[in-house]
């Protein structure tokens, strides 16, 4: 029991003492319950994450980890590229800036007028989403390298959204030094069907009211306030981003084998930061992170649409858009010392504190706004970054609720039809592609989202901001 | 000959085994395709082939398998007949499968997940007595 060593080092921080391989200690951010619950498995990929060259700080886990391959989910790591650090395709994930966005709405519970019915069949129409479902958009390989440079610049350019939404995506809706020359002609083809699409599994577009609010002032600022109805959307890179993970796995695990590096877990293959696979991967991923934001963009279009056609509300705003399957160049102040960092965040969303330079000017006095996915027809969260995330965590938090339950169990578990019965009684509409695809969600097999952000507001990763509440559920 | 599927927490992985290296190929990736579907409701209407070449046997397993998911996602098929056929050549292994199945049909074939891509966790290839036994986790 690799959890026996663990040592409380404050109220709600656990360290895993550097032993053997380890370059940094190992750090899980977590309540009594969190830990009695937690895979010793999570542990030990900690560890060998924590053994990787070039690591600073701390390998960290927030409340929501829970084992996945190589790295773990819910996992922060940085690495100094002048000291050897690496970056790795497993430490990113194949869903490349998977993340959330919300929109807001004019509109309050009341507005809806029982109209979720129509408001669920029109996104569910509207929106492809699902396995096979094919996009509405078809792209030329030129038009495919525009996008991977420009991210939601691009399909705001092609009409997809106003130039404003731009401020309030991460990095500007850029990722800048994309390189498609980089990305494989097959993830590429891979693609060519599939912008502006949902996907499956745990993506979602639902249609949430804000339920509570813990801190007026910021809520304000964001333009939040009590049952207003919300919008947020969580996808991905899609086919895209699956494959350059695919692609550049292959090669980090090939160089390992042409070097004779021991890995404990092959998902755990890197490449230096400086060298030409580090640097070709960096190019590739940073594109998936703009297919990624350019397939929210264009989605937002399409909701913005419905929204007009059923109620003539016009705008839309965006609150804020958030990746949380990425690695990003971000100075990071270690021990009194400006360093520059690549900071992966595999199931974990950047929480950047106020004053940030990054940020945009309205959010800049509050911190980044953090939002918060839960498992279906269980609650979402507004968070904001804080100094002190900024210290103890990389400007790292939360992405959801995580999973405690395998798919296979889920679905042996729960039945579709009976999950949408049991929503349908609280009063939320579901659209789904697959009953067995629901089943696997079912929110029993996930961890409660409320204590996984409670633990990140207690340890001051984040403050609490609003509580959504979904209405309408769509699922791929 | 045959396949299983088994637990992980997030993912789902895939167990397969046969006489040959071909045989427990074949498996894992019927394997595959029932994490989408129940193999019965795939009918072979077309026929795909695809290649791959690969510096060892846990390379081919991971090359063939995320070839067979590159093929189910850009042309939205899924596969209920494949049929494999291996050479070896200075340490290199040259594979060429031929698939059989059919377009997606949310309707008929009630998907339930999208394969993302197959992993390198837990990744295995052994032989088994006369035979060969693989597995893999695959990221859904």
């Amino acid at each position: 029991m690799l959890k026996a060593k663990l040592k409380q080092v404050d109220k709600y921080i656990y360290e895993y003492p550097v032993e053997a391989l380890m370059q940094v200690p190992a750090r899980i951010f977590a309540d009594q319950d969190i830990l009695a619950d937690l895979e010793d498995k999570v542990i030990h990929q900690l560890v060998n994450v924590a053994s990787l060259p070039g690591i600073v700080g701390a390998a960290l886990a927030m409340p929501d980890v829970h084992s996945g391959y190589g790295f773990p989910i819910g996992g922060v790591a940085a690495f100094d590229p002048g000291a050897g650090g690496i970056i790795s395709g497993g430490g990113v994930g194949f869903d490349i800036a998977c993340g959330v966005r919300t929109l807001r709405t004019p509109l309050s519970l009341k507005d809806l007028k029982a109209r979720e019915e129509l408001l669920a069949d029109e996104l569910f129409r509207t929106i492809p989403a699902g396995v096979g479902s094919r996009g509405k958009l078809k792209l030329s390989l030129k038009e495919m390298d525009k996008l991977l440079s420009e991210g939601a610049s691009w399909a705001v350019k092609k009409g997809f959204g106003v130039e404003e939404d731009l401020e309030f995506i991460e990095e500007k809706g850029v990722a800048q030094g994309a390189r498609p020359d980089f990305v494989s002609a097959k993830a590429k083809q891979r693609q060519e069907a599939e912008m502006g699409t949902l996907g499956s599994g745990n993506h979602y577009l639902e249609v949430q009211v804000v339920k509570e609010i813990y801190d007026v002032k910021k809520a304000q600022l964001m333009g939040l306030g009590l049952n207003q109805v919300v919008v947020s959307i969580h996808c991905g890179s899609r086919g895209l981003g699956h494959q350059i993970g695919t692609d550049y796995m292959r090669e980090m695990v090939l160089a390992a084998k042409k070097s004779g590096y021991f890995l404990a877990d092959r998902e755990l293959a890197f490449a230096p930061i400086y060298s030409k696979l580090g640097e070709q991967y960096l190019g590739a991923m940073r594109a998936g992170i703009n297919c990624a934001l350019a397939n929210r963009q264009i989605i937002t279009h399409w909701v913005r649409e419905v929204f007009k056609r059923i109620f003539g509300s016009e705008v839309l705003p965006l609150l804020y858009d958030v990746s949380h399957n990425t690695c990003r160049e971000e100075v990071h102040e270690v021990k009194g010392k400006k360093r520059v960092l690549f900071v992966h965040r595999k199931g974990a969303t950047r929480a950047f504190g106020p004053g940030h330079p990054e940020l945009p000017l309205k959010y800049r006095p509050i911190g980044q706004p953090v939002l918060i996915g839960g498992s279906m027809g269980t609650s979402s969260y507004v968070l904001v970054g804080t100094k002190k995330g900024m210290e103890l965590s990389f400007g790292s938090a939360c992405h959801g609720a995580g999973r405690v339950m395998s798919r296979n169990q889920a679905k042996k578990s729960f039945s579709g039809r009976e999950l949408i019965a049991s929503l349908a009684q609280k009063g939320i509409v579901i659209r789904g592609h697959s009953w067995r695809g629901l089943a696997e969600e079912a929110p029993l097999a996930y961890k409660d989202v409320t204590r996984v952000v409670e633990v990140c507001a207690q340890v001051g990763l984040v403050e609490k901001v609003a509580r959504l509440e979904p209405v309408v559920v769509v699922k791929g | 000959m045959g396949f299983e599927l088994f637990s992980h927490p997030a993912d789902i992985g895939v167990r397969a085994w046969g006489d040959s290296l071909e045989e427990a190929l074949e498996e894992a990736a019927l394997g595959l395709v029932a994490v989408q579907t129940d193999l019965d409701l795939i009918e072979p209407r077309e026929e795909r082939r695809l290649e791959v070449v690969s510096p060892d046997e846990e390379f081919l397993l991971f090359d063939f398998l995320n070839e067979v998911v590159f093929f189910m996602a850009r042309e939205k098929m899924l596969f209920g007949q494949v049929k494999v056929f291996l050479e070896q050549k200075e340490n290199q292994f040259f594979l060429e499968a031929k698939m059989k199945g059919e377009k997606i049909k949310p309707e008929k074939h009630k998907p339930a997940v999208e394969i993302k891509g197959v992993s390198w966790h837990e990744l295995k290839v052994k032989r088994k007595g006369k035979g060969y036994w693989v597995q893999c986790v695959l990221d859904v």
